[in-house]
């Protein structure tokens, strides 16, 4: 198990592979030590850009 | 021979003179030549500060339209307003009507898709954002609004983001971009590229000043963090 990658595993915001480097025996149980990498996922704001482009909004009013 | 033609007495009956119509017909056309005009006032001179409080600002003009869903000019203005107050400048400019058209904008499209998620917002949900203290009564103040009006353009349309939010971040139609980039950092660990290295180079999370190190941690937190599910 040490020293072996995670698939892409998915948290609420980001994305992870995480790689477990140290297990230690503690009395309330096994505790990893982990590294790991996050991609975050793409917030409201930036889809937003994203649809405002492809979209095509009809704007009545204009300077 | 002389032949009579007779009118059927029930279509006689249901007859109208034509001269009865006119005035609902004037009466229409009237009204479509002012909402026209009101229209064109807005193509033609724009829609620059003194138009915000005239009696047109409460008048039905659209602004935008997606889909079947329609923003209009009193929202425009009312947003405006808000702007200008949070920039604490008295005279509305156009800098707050087009930070307000693209707030429109982008509302709209959460309205969207929020439909798309089958997301509401409760009256509970809103009012739990809602803090009244002296500075969100100035702001009220100056931005012409009650608390309704807050709730309306600040409070429901927040919690309405963060909902389809939470919605957005688990649908992989969206984080189609995401997908990719965590999948390219997982090719250059495969092609042999040290842990540390990648983590440190490419993780967005605060862990990459620590080379990507979580610590010691118990499988239930990492469970409970990473909600762990394989794609």
């Amino acid at each position: 198990m040490l020293g072996l990658l995670s698939e892409i595993l998915e948290a609420s915001d980001a994305f992870w592979i995480v790689r477990v480097e140290d297990i230690a025996n503690e009395v309330d149980g096994d505790r990893y030590f982990l590294r790991g990498i996050a991609v975050k996922k793409q917030g409201i704001a930036e889809i937003v850009d994203q649809l405002i482009e492809e979209h095509d909004m009809v704007v009545f009013v204009r300077n | 021979m002389t032949v009579v033609w007779h009118q059927h007495p029930a279509a006689a009956a249901s007859a109208r003179p034509p001269l009865r119509n006119l005035p609902f017909v004037f009466a229409f056309a009237l009204l479509g030549l002012l909402l026209l005009g009101a229209v064109g006032y807005f193509y033609v001179a724009g829609w620059e500060h003194p138009s915000a409080s005239r009696w047109y600002a409460k008048a039905p003009l659209p602004v935008a339209q997606l889909g079947a869903r329609t923003a209009w000019y009193s929202d425009l203005s009312a947003l405006a307003n808000g702007f200008a107050a949070s920039e604490g400048h008295q005279e509305l400019t156009e800098d707050d009507f087009d930070h307000a058209l693209d707030l429109v904008n982008r509302r709209l499209l959460i309205a969207r898709l929020a439909d798309e998620y089958d997301v509401e917002v409760t009256q509970d949900e809103v009012n739990v954002e809602l803090v009244e203290d002296d500075a969100l009564h100035e702001f009220l103040a100056e931005a012409k609004w009650d608390l309704d009006a807050y709730r309306e353009y600040v409070l429901e349309p927040f919690v309405l983001s963060q909902r389809v939010e939470e919605q957005l971040m688990m649908d992989r139609k969206y984080q189609g971009g995401a997908l990719e980039d965590i999948g390219a950092l997982q090719a250059k660990l495969e092609l042999g590229i040290a842990f540390e290295d990648v983590a440190q180079q490419y993780s967005e999370d605060s862990s990459a000043q620590a080379k990507g190190s979580l610590g010691y941690v118990l499988p239930s937190e990492v469970d409970a963090g990473l909600a762990i599910r394989n794609s």
